[in-house]
């Protein structure tokens, strides 16, 4: 009899283990959907953003023809900047937190296209109106790597390029863009203006720098 | 698709979650029986058996608490004097001349498990208690235990063991441990799958002794190859959970880590001598074995993620600072502080959470009929940073084992 109630409570092995992965399941289930959530958000950040840009892109267009000043648009690109700057320092941190999917590694993709189009749209306007002196900060970093060495630079340069920021504010366009992201028209900007490895800063298309600046030193470069 | 190491996290989590839904659903469906103790169906008679090796400060105090006890068979006490170099002997020969039941059995050291089957061989009773020398059976603990021979089947009975002098936080944290494994071992005793016949007190039916051959002398831990054998052998092992017996835990790190270290070996010795069992039919193949096989395996593995993950981060910290600081900017950003949620930190916590109140739950259960309590800084220091050591301790007793760097 005892050897019967014994083998009646052998049971309980499988009832744990439906139970832990009803449990799992729903942990998983709650961690896909939040992920998703937070990509959604992101998502719905960066459409905004897109046509924010298209908006600059059509100003630059509409100030090339006219003697108006170029103040609206340094105004306006260095204020899409910042925008795009933070928007994609919350998706960071995001993407830290997700372990589950890739949405935000996918919108991090579209960010820096997005801000490589900014820098072009900068090139083009700077091309067009000499007078515009608008400074350019841009940024080129490693998105994708396990590397402790160049994550501790990384982190270090985009300390030093807030602190820049900081003190400059509005002087100049801060432009941080993951240069292995296979964004082709990063790619031909990064050949053309003969940058070799990254982490690296250019300033104004002409100066790059790849050893770390202090925020001063930087400053002594800018126009 | 998740890393590697989230995988691996996830696995973790999955077999914490596992073992924790396992033993709320035993208490769950078996709640109404962890004090029930059978009224024994005749009066066994019982031999104690005492092994002592150097016990001159705590022998006198064991003898006295079974002197004590409210069993009425008790028909001798056996003092199994391992050639003890301390005073042992002279104490024992005193209880033997002042008490009728006590007798002394003097011989050559040759290690515990000897002297116990030494002790077997001259034992009259029905059935054998052994008692560690520094440990304190109570007065209730025997009478509580014999009921669970009515079970022809049933070849060993053990009981809670407390920790008695909590004077220090290694023994504070020891006290704890000791109550969480006496809630989970009755647990366990409910599919069938005691472990172990700890030595400050345990119950044994003599012909079951006798068939196994007693004692193992080359184990490390007699009491744990003995029950491996008894169950290899058909026989049940039960537990009282009214039975409790006290006894002195090590106050120092040092003798606290050559226990463990003692304890671990002794386990696998144990499962290599019972390796050929492995999913056999039986608890002892089915359950015993694969839990302490992966116990140890998770442990020490568990224990190499977190130092890699620990030294990784310590390092990454390191680089960044020295960077920063070569670059005269802020060395730490509020920016920096990421207080997103990641599933696996969140899974964590709830884990933890739950761990805790498992915790707890056992110790007010325990604690409820000896009147004791636990504060809370003592629970979290126990799940925080006492929990950590065993795997530390594990992987230290797997490099003697291998290297054969042992003895008692």
């Amino acid at each position: 009899m005892v050897t019967e109630l014994l083998r009646s409570r052998k049971h309980v092995f499988w009832q744990a283990f439906f139970l832990t992965v009803l449990f799992f399941l729903i942990g998983l289930v709650l961690g896909v959907y939040l992920e998703q959530l937070r990509a959604d958000s992101s998502n719905a950040d960066f459409y905004y953003s897109e046509t924010s840009l298209y908006d600059s892109f059509a100003l630059g267009q509409v100030l090339q023809d006219s003697y108006a000043p170029c103040n609206i648009l340094k105004k306006e690109i260095s204020e899409f900047a910042d925008k795009v700057y933070y928007e994609a320092r919350q998706l960071e941190k995001y993407d830290d937190a997700a372990e589950l999917t890739n949405s935000a590694k996918i919108i991090h993709r579209k960010y820096d296209l997005l801000r490589t189009l900014l820098w072009i749209n900068v090139i083009n306007m700077k091309e067009a109106n000499e007078k515009c002196d608008l400074n350019t900060v841009v940024y080129l970093y490693t998105y994708d790597t396990q590397d402790l060495d160049l994550k501790a630079r990384q982190l270090a340069w985009s300390r030093v390029l807030e602190d820049l920021k900081s003190t400059e504010g509005d002087n100049i366009v801060l432009i941080p863009i993951a240069s292995d992201q296979n964004v082709d028209s990063l790619d031909y900007l990064i050949w053309k203006y003969n940058i070799t490895e990254s982490p690296a800063v250019i300033i104004n298309e002409k100066t790059v720098f790849y050893d770390l600046k202090t925020s001063e030193e930087l400053k002594g470069v800018l126009g | 698709m998740p890393d590697t190491l989230t995988l691996i996290y996830l696995g973790y989590m999955f077999i914490a979650l596992y073992f924790l839904s396992l033993f709320s659903l035993i208490f769950i469906q078996n709640r109404k029986e962890m004090f029930t103790t059978p009224k024994p169906n005749r009066n066994y008679s019982v031999s104690v058996l005492v092994p002592a090796y150097n016990e001159q400060d705590s022998i006198k105090g064991t003898i006295e608490a079974i002197l004590k006890s409210d069993y009425k068979n008790i028909v001798e006490i056996i003092i199994l004097n391992d050639g003890s170099k301390d005073n042992t002997l002279k104490i024992v020969r005193e209880l033997e001349k002042k008490y009728s039941l006590v007798k002394v059995l003097d011989k050559k050291n040759s290690g515990k498990a000897d002297s116990l089957n030494q002790g077997i061989k001259i034992a009259k009773g029905e059935l054998i208690a052994v008692v560690d020398a520094d440990s304190y059976p109570d007065v209730h603990a025997l009478s509580s235990m014999v009921g669970f021979f009515n079970d022809e089947n049933t070849g060993a009975v053990t009981t809670r063991i407390l920790v008695r002098k909590k004077n220090n936080m290694l023994r504070k944290m020891q006290a704890i441990e000791y109550k969480i494994i006496a809630f989970t071992r009755k647990l366990l005793g409910f599919i069938d799958a005691i472990y172990v016949t700890p030595g400050p007190l345990a119950l044994y039916r003599v012909s079951a002794l006798k068939k196994i051959g007693g004692f193992d002398p080359n184990n490390m831990t007699e009491d744990i190859e003995a029950t491996w054998h008894l169950l290899h052998d058909g026989y049940g092992v039960r537990m009282s959970f009214v039975a409790k017996s006290t006894s002195i835990a090590p106050d120092t790190l040092k003798k606290w880590m050559r226990q463990r270290i003692r304890w671990n070996i002794g386990g696998y010795q144990t499962i290599l001598k019972y390796k050929k069992n492995f999913f056999r039919k039986g608890m002892l193949g089915l359950f015993i074995l694969p839990f302490f096989s992966i116990s140890l395996v998770l442990g020490t593995f568990g224990l190499g993620i977190l130092i890699y993950r620990t030294f990784r981060r310590i390092f990454s910290y390191y680089l960044s600072t020295h960077y920063s600081l070569e670059a005269q900017t802020a060395v730490l950003r509020l920016n920096d502080v990421n207080l997103n949620p990641s599933l696996l930190n969140f899974l964590g916590v709830v884990l933890f959470i739950l761990g805790i109140i498992f915790i707890f739950f056992a110790l007010k259960y325990v604690n409820n009929h000896i009147k004791e309590k636990e504060s809370f800084f003592s629970v979290f220091f126990y799940s925080l940073v006492y929990i950590v050591l065993r795997p530390i301790v594990l992987v230290v007793s797997m490099a003697k084992f291998i290297r054969g760097n042992y003895s008692w």
